[in-house]
């Protein structure tokens, strides 16, 4: 198939991109005339979001390739690692401390803070006395210290103020709501310094997913990797989420989705899955914000979009696709 | 024979017990039927637990603080109600303190368990469930409680009063057509963007200080909404009413993408200095939130002869 090793699937990715951002200026409660756009407050509003929803999308899908290249485990995604329980505990003990509300950078700040913070400590918990940091050590260990996290956090959820907890719910579903531009502006230094990285050393990634012996016999110097990618995947994550809120599923379907259409090539898998991923994210906020006459958490529209395209696009495959 | 007979003795001996047992039952059961139909016919209760602050407020509205054994952690408004042991939260009281304060009855406004009234009046203790919704609820509330603690005629009074400030604000807009009054967009929360809708107190809060909800045709108490429609308002009057501080909130709400346009923060008419507890608390207190909200959106030199400034985009 010429799709899997050409590099026209690019341009058809941009296409849809762009495609998703024309859509996206349209959606809306209300009706812009195309006329009436330039100079329009509603239309500037919507560029913000669109953006936010570029950046959001193309992080957690990069740092979704980037987990699931790391554990070699077609599970991983951004949050595995405990890193979404991490940022909802920051984030509502910031909501609960009463950070938020005002446009301070309390909430955010202390998400991203939560979730580096639990990255590292996993990390830790998982590194042998040699040094090495074990992949199922490294996932174990993210699996119980996200749990605990989410008992702290569903301790402080269960014990505040009902208008907090509205909060604190609305946040745990994420949204590219945005009336200011910091969001943008947290988000998308991380998210392009992890893109990039992600695009000049995806062979890195490549010889990741043979397996750590076979990488180190390649010449690869797993440990150093290893840890370059969780810091530099954290980072995404921490940003993304620090900006819009914990918003779930991109980052494992997206790179699944292109993985099945494009093939495991890093080196076209990330460049296409931050596109995919840019285009899936516009899209869903599109529908979040324009089907009722109120706003809908972004993460329950990706879950239920995301989902079943996700199911038809793996039934129609006729070979076993994760080895 | 005489087993038999001790046997025909036992069968009856347990057809008579059976008997008296049911009708004792039933008579327990249908009085408490007609306990819970009947009027209640008992003298006013002495200890009452509020499961809300608006109740706690309205009970040392009619002088009975000191009949309050229990409140909820909000119940902070008059000072006294601080000392009142704490129950739980807004309709989530802790069951096995509430039974512990061996109250007479419970006033609550809403309740977390829709099934905790039907316990209570199991134990035996009276409750009264307030809707408070409006204005009109607030003062039916105010009634029904007056009614079921032996104070109607203070509850009366009360009512009066709160009526009586009610109209007095009304006057601050009396000449104003209804077209002219100022449209206001109620921010009760900014991430994500919380406005009151039209099935909120808020209002009628804002209808009685002479101003127009512009989400009152959203059928809910607190929708979120997409900014956008804020822009597509254009309200006159921007009312934050954050239920928790919220430092610089004025100058944010001026800065946000898109928002410059705004009438309300062209004109900087951006309210964010009215206590929250003043507008958002149902209660004695809430015609004063009125009061104070009505000088605002209509203060005296802008004369209802002024017209509209030049430029306004035509009123929907």
């Amino acid at each position: 198939m010429n799709v899997r090793r050409g590099w026209g699937i690019f341009g058809i990715l941009l296409a849809l991109l762009f495609g998703a951002c024309a859509l996206s200026l349209l959606a809306g409660p209300y009706w812009v005339p195309i006329s009436e756009m330039p100079g329009s407050e509603i239309v500037r509003m919507r560029i913000a979001r669109i953006l936010l929803g570029i950046i959001a999308g193309a992080g957690l899908s990069v740092s979704g390739v980037i987990f699931q290249a790391l554990l070699r485990n077609p599970l991983a995604e951004p949050y595995v690692l405990g890193v979404s329980s991490g940022a909802g505990l920051g984030a509502a003990v910031a909501i609960v401390m009463g950070l938020s509300g005002s446009g301070v950078w309390g909430v955010p700040v202390l998400a991203f803070a939560g979730a580096l913070g639990t990255i590292l400590i996993v990390y830790a918990l998982a590194r042998t006395s040699s040094g090495a940091v074990p992949v199922p050590t490294l996932l174990l260990s993210g699996v119980i210290v996200g749990a605990v996290l989410s008992s702290i956090l569903m301790f402080i959820v269960s014990t505040s103020e009902a208008e907090k907890l509205h909060n604190v719910m609305w946040w745990l579903l994420g949204s590219l709501q945005a009336l200011d531009w910091w969001p943008l502006e947290i988000a998308a230094p991380p998210v392009a310094a992890g893109l990039l990285m992600a695009v000049l050393l995806s062979r890195d990634l490549n010889l990741m997913t043979l397996g750590e012996e076979p990488a180190a016999h390649l010449g690869l110097n797993v440990e150093q990797t290893k840890k370059l990618f969780f810091l530099v995947a954290s980072l995404m994550t921490g940003a993304t989420v620090a900006a819009c809120g914990l918003i779930g599923f991109v980052g494992l379907i997206v790179p699944h989705i292109v993985r099945l259409i494009i093939g495991p090539d890093h080196r076209r898998l990330v460049p296409a899955s931050a596109l995919a991923g840019a285009t899936f994210l516009v899209l869903a906020d599109s529908f979040a914000r324009s089907v009722l006459p109120v706003e809908i958490p972004i993460g329950v529209v990706t879950a239920f979009l995301g989902g079943p395209f996700f199911l038809f696009i793996l039934r129609r495959r006729t070979s076993p696709y994760w080895r | 024979m005489i087993r038999a007979h001790d046997e025909r003795e036992r069968c009856w001996s347990a057809a008579i017990l059976s008997v008296g047992v049911l009708a004792v039952l039933s008579l327990v059961l249908s009085a408490r039927v007609a306990q819970a139909e009947g009027e209640p016919a008992r003298k006013p209760p002495q200890r009452i637990v509020s499961l809300a602050p608006s109740v706690t407020e309205m009970l040392f509205g009619l002088g009975l603080g000191d009949r309050i054994v229990g409140a909820t952690d909000y119940c902070d408004y008059p000072p006294e109600a601080k000392k009142i042991p704490r129950v739980g939260g807004l309709g989530r009281p802790n069951l096995e303190r509430l039974l512990s304060m061996a109250p007479d009855m419970v006033i609550a406004t809403d309740l977390e368990r829709k099934d905790l009234p039907d316990a209570l009046r199991r134990a035996g203790i009276e409750v009264l469930l307030l809707k408070i919704g409006n204005f009109a609820e607030l003062f039916d509330a105010e009634r029904k409680m007056g009614e079921a603690v032996g104070e109607p005629e203070r509850a009366a009074r009360q009512v009066r009063e709160m009526q009586a400030q009610l109209d007095a604000a009304a006057k601050l807009y009396a000449g104003v057509p209804r077209d002219r009054l100022p449209r206001v967009f109620i921010e009760v929360w900014s991430d994500p963007l919380i406005t009151a809708g039209g099935a909120s107190f808020l209002d009628d809060v804002v209808a009685r200080a002479g101003g127009v909800n512009v989400a009152h045709d959203l059928e809910r108490d607190y929708p979120t909404i997409n900014p956008e429609r804020v822009v597509e308002w254009n309200p006159d009057v921007i009312l934050l009413c954050y239920m928790t501080e919220a430092k610089d909130a004025a100058a944010q709400v001026a800065g946000r993408i898109g928002w410059s346009g705004i009438k309300a923060v062209r004109e900087r008419r951006v309210i964010a200095d009215i206590s929250p507890d003043s507008l958002l608390r149902p209660g004695p207190r809430l015609v004063a939130g009125v009061e104070r909200l009505a000088e605002r959106l209509h203060p005296p030199q802008a004369g209802k002869a002024v017209p509209p400034a030049p430029g306004n985009p035509p009123e929907k």
